[in-house]
């Protein structure tokens, strides 16, 4: 499933998958695999995505 | 008076001194190199965590590749089948097969290259392998010793290290090509 919400505050930010990729240490695939939903990340790597973007892991990462 | 020539067989060290030192040299430079770069930290390749989870899927694809291989081979010699290589050749065959499967299945899930890695200078690097081992196939070709007995000899192993090279350089242009695709959408 794709996570809308982690493209949408990405994109409020004014950063790119690679600059956000550069932040949380990983490629630049797996913040493309994480936003179309291909990949599933390990907790640890979500609370990077949040520290980095500001937000709440529910707010990134809860289905609704 | 009756002079002979008398040729004394060398002793067994003696005659494989040579390949014996080559072969130390070479397992005492890889050693060191893998103590390098396991000890640096600044050239020790680093790769995300789903980089790991895709290469563990490659290595069992390619496992499997390799059972296959291994299979059809042990029923093709059964069989009863003329051999087509060389025992040596059959082996790194299944070798062959195993990397050519690992390396498309990484490069074509993005777990290939490291964080830390340049792409150029790796394309460059198969480029140089293709060429060379091409080269190399060429000049056996033209020297009529590829085969032996009609079945493919240790010479032919360039022609397979030149495929698995150049097969690398088209699944990474491709990916570029998708890659560049999507960047536009």
């Amino acid at each position: 499933m794709k996570n809308l919400k982690l493209k949408a505050a990405r994109a409020a930010l004014d950063l790119s998958q690679q600059e956000l990729a550069d932040r949380t240490g990983v490629s630049r695939q797996t913040i493309s695999a994480i936003e179309k939903g291909d990949y599933n990340p390990t907790i640890n790597l979500c609370r990077a995505i949040c520290k980095v973007l500001g937000k709440t892991l529910d707010e990134l990462f809860w289905e609704e | 008076m009756e002079y002979r020539l008398q040729l004394r067989k060398r002793p067994f060290f003696s005659a494989n001194a040579g390949l014996l030192f080559g072969i130390s040299g070479g397992i005492l430079f890889a050693l060191l190199f893998l103590l390098i770069s396991v000890t640096d930290t600044s050239i020790r390749r680093k790769y995300d965590e789903r980089q790991m989870l895709k290469q563990r899927n490659a290595y069992k694809y390619a496992g499997f590749a390799m059972l296959g291989v291994a299979g059809f081979l042990l029923c093709w010699s059964l069989g009863g089948f003329p051999s087509f290589a060389k025992p040596e050749v059959l082996l790194f065959l299944i070798i062959f097969f195993w990397v050519l499967v690992y390396a498309v299945c990484a490069i074509w899930n993005d777990a290939y290259f490291a964080l830390n890695e340049s792409r150029s200078r790796l394309i460059g690097i198969f480029v140089t392998l293709t060429l060379l081992n091409l080269l190399l196939t060429g000049i056996t070709i033209c020297n009529g010793k590829l085969l032996t007995d009609g079945e493919l000899n240790f010479h032919s192993l360039s022609l397979f290290c030149g495929i698995l090279s150049a097969t690398i350089i088209t699944v990474i242009l491709l990916k570029m090509q998708k890659e560049k695709r999507e960047q536009e959408e």
